[in-house]
């Protein structure tokens, strides 16, 4: 586990870089894109445990926190989609020049799936996860603001310049606004010769929409249902960490290549 | 500001970042911001993140970092426990930032088992200066058990829901297999050991912070009920005692983190030397 900044001097991104542990030598390596907020926090753990898997079975992993985030520079102003597209670009030169990998994988959760895929083609990801993702950018904050609208208080609450407070973390409008159209069945990755992994604790049907843009596409798609009760907006007073030790064992092996 | 890698010890380090100011304040003490249970280095609600910025503004360098197995650190083998492990790894902290910017005075900040750690430290080594505890060690009093029972004495849906959980069967909740909770992190102490260890504190002269928050409701709900619970210690001037009974522990409301961040902020400077 080797932490380390990199991208612009003037823009730090925080990483931590998981070198393979054992000698069977793979150019391949692995980004993690996090979710954001209170998820951020909760799938930390979970992100180091799968880096581990990952390097535990010859893989380099970068592991990395979005402008605004975790301790790369800036705030929540800071955070937009297109910065997090420059974010993952940065990050993949960097994985590659540390490890001088020429296959490139790429795993996001959540809203991290989003930008996940939304990467994909520009750092010419070959394997994709995209842990519950949204088909849809409208659906991104919109189970988010029926939960503030339906029970407000001093943690929760929408704010007047359209943005919302939610678990301890402040989205500003700007941000909101930033993912327009960004979600995955809205974006194109014909001619991308990547395979994907959707991968959902959910009724696979929500996914369904997914695949079936993906298949459109020509894009080699599985879809993955793992039994994990969850509520990725729970707020844990106690700072309990999501740790769903099966989806994560999922993710590797098919990253690995086991069926 | 700059923010640089820290990592100390080998062969299994500490991860963690140094936050350093361009023009550093040289009476000001280090801030050393501790692990909150398994939260990693960028705390609850990326407090410690905001608080390392913030004194960087002000001048003052700080280090947050994980604990052996927390966050960005990986496992040592040979650790005990919280309490006997943390102030020996708090210690290779400063060592390190001594012979990397010459400090020799430190204050630690922590929430919860943060706070547990930065109080075990401040104990046993002679270079911390000041504590910043949120939700530190509390205990009931009576005055807690009079403000807590008597309302609801008179209270018609306490009673009503007394009588229901004891005629419903228990429910599993299985969203639990999936959590991992540091309940293992916090590791108690005798209300009397505290107390004492306060006292040797203010022998010492260290300045100590402490914030109580809502999430502590269940043990504690006034504000003095911190002077009551340690009434054998003799604060003198040392004790700047906060309480915010609407925050919860982890401090998600955006009103009170701005409290919680300016409050410590400007307790630390008041640590700088004169």
């Amino acid at each position: 586990m080797e932490p380390l900044f990199f991208g612009e001097s003037a823009r730090p991104l925080y990483g931590v870089y998981h070198p393979p542990s054992i000698n069977q030598y793979r150019d391949e390596g692995v980004l993690l894109c996090y979710p954001a907020g209170q998820e951020y926090l909760r799938l930390h753990r979970a992100y180091r445990q799968l880096a581990t898997l990952l390097a535990d079975k010859g893989f380099h992993v970068l592991r990395f926190d979005f402008s605004g985030t975790g301790d790369s520079f800036g705030n929540n102003e800071d955070m937009t989609y297109s910065a997090w597209l420059k974010d993952v670009e940065h990050a993949a030169e960097e994985l590659q020049a540390m490890s001088g990998v020429n296959n490139l994988y790429i795993v996001g959760a959540r809203i991290g799936s989003i930008v996940a895929a939304g990467a994909a083609k520009s750092i010419k990801a070959r394997k994709i996860v995209l842990w519950e993702p949204y088909a849809k950018s409208e659906a991104i904050f919109e189970d988010i603001i029926t939960r503030i609208n339906n029970d407000p208080d001093d943690s929760n609450y929408l704010d007047q310049s359209g943005g919302f407070h939610f678990n301890g973390f402040h989205f500003p409008e700007s941000f909101i606004s930033s993912f327009s159209g960004s979600g995955i069945a809205e974006i194109d990755l014909s001619g991308q010769p990547a395979s994907v992994l959707l991968i959902s604790s959910e009724d696979s049907e929500k996914l369904a929409s997914i695949e079936s843009v993906l298949k459109t596409q020509g894009i080699d798609t599985t879809k993955k249902q793992v039994d994990c009760v969850s509520d990725w907006n729970e707020l844990d007073e106690m700072g309990g960490l999501f740790l769903p030790q099966q989806t994560l064992t999922v993710i590797a092996d098919w990253i690995e290549g086991v069926k | 500001m700059q923010e640089t890698i820290l990592r100390v010890g080998a062969p299994v380090p500490l991860n963690g970042v140094i936050c350093r100011p361009h023009q550093p304040n040289e009476l000001a003490p280090v801030v050393l911001l501790l692990n909150s249970g398994l939260m990693h280095h960028v705390g609850s609600c990326r407090l410690s993140v905001k608080l390392a910025r913030l004194l960087a503004a002000q001048g003052i360098s700080s280090v947050r970092f994980d604990f052996p197995g927390i966050g960005d650190s990986p496992m040592r083998r040979d650790r005990i426990g919280h309490l006997e492990n943390s102030p020996q790894e708090v210690a290779e902290v400063m060592d390190e930032v001594t012979k990397q910017t010459g400090a020799k005075r430190f204050v630690l900040f922590g929430l919860c088992s943060g706070a547990d750690a930065a109080f075990a430290t401040a104990l046993r080594d002679q270079r911390v200066v000041g504590i910043s505890q949120i939700d530190p060690y509390v205990f009931h009093t009576k005055r807690w058990y009079i403000n807590h029972y008597l309302p609801r004495l008179f209270d018609f849906s306490v009673w009503y829901r007394l009588f229901k959980s004891k005629y419903s069967s228990a429910k599993v909740d299985d969203f639990m297999a999936f959590i991992e909770v540091a309940d293992e992190a916090r590791e108690m102490m005798s209300q009397q050991d505290i107390g004492r260890g306060y006292s040797q504190l203010v022998d010492r002269n260290i300045a100590i912070q402490v914030i109580v928050t809502g999430g502590q409701a269940y043990i504690y709900n006034y504000e003095e009920q911190f002077y009551d619970i340690y009434s054998g210690v003799e604060w003198q001037e040392n004790l700047d005692l906060s309480y915010f009974p609407k925050a919860e522990h982890i401090i998600s409301e955006p009103e009170y983190q701005e409290k919680t961040e300016i409050l410590i902020v400007n307790w630390v400077l008041k640590q700088v030397k004169a």
